[in-house]
């Protein structure tokens, strides 16, 4: 488990906060909400492998 | 260390990509009242000199500046080397070659084009007439663009940068 992949996620969700007032701010409403979902979308694929791994761990610990 | 250099270009490019967009929106205003400028000098020069067309258009157009030059400049040479072409079509040309430069909504390319049409071929009175109409529609769009830009201009130049941030950070 690598610290770097949280402060990623963590800059990710910084600057999609800045798009999303970014936009807002310009009237441009329906932009800042598809910016949040493209957001959303890229930190989950970036967790999704290591959300399996824990998955298949949890499944180890009880023998299934 | 290459990480680093490449972190930079790519946040520079998107920096730079950003701030050109804005800057085009700041042009888009200034050609506006620079188009109004360049008509109101096209009036003194049909109304008060009566100079040909030919020569009249290239007059403002040096007047003026870079961004609304290849408009009058464009139309002036059209009309000085094709002797079969109309004031209103060369007036259309130079419209294109300022479409290249600068980009302009559809309905200010008609406004343009309209007033090409009553180009040189009316009487004196009705010309003025036309660039005195023209100049006052181009001044509410003036308005409009002034409004655009104001909303626009900082989003482009935040949205560059952050948007370089992002890249940067999904590669790192």
């Amino acid at each position: 488990m690598n610290i770097e992949l949280i402060f990623q996620i963590a800059g990710i969700g910084i600057l999609t906060s800045i798009f999303h007032i970014i936009l807002k701010q310009a009237g441009k409403e329906e932009y800042s909400f598809i910016a949040t979902l493209a957001g959303v979308a890229i930190a989950l694929i970036m967790v999704v492998q290591l959300l399996a791994d824990l998955f298949q761990q949890v499944k180890g610990v009880f023998f299934l | 260390m290459f990480k680093l250099i490449g972190a930079f270009l790519i946040m520079g490019g998107c920096g730079y990509i950003g701030l050109t967009m804005a800057h085009l929106y700041k042009k888009r205003t200034e050609l506006f009242r620079y188009l109004q400028n360049g008509l109101t000098l096209l009036e003194t020069e049909i109304n008060y000199t009566a100079t040909p067309l030919p020569l009249a258009l290239e007059r403002v157009g040096k007047k003026l500046n870079q961004d609304c030059q290849p408009l009058f400049l464009r139309a002036a040479t059209v009309l000085k080397e094709k002797k079969a072409i109309s004031a209103g079509e060369a007036w259309a040309l130079g419209v294109a070659a300022l479409g290249d430069k600068i980009p302009l909504k559809q309905e200010e390319q008609e406004l343009l084009a309209v007033f090409g049409h009553g180009l040189g071929g009316s009487a004196k009175e009705e010309q003025i007439k036309n660039i005195t109409l023209t100049r006052k529609q181009l001044a509410l769009i003036e308005e409009t663009a002034k409004e655009e830009q104001v909303r626009n201009q900082k989003m482009w130049r935040y949205l560059g940068l952050s948007f370089g941030a992002v890249i940067v950070l999904i590669l790192i």
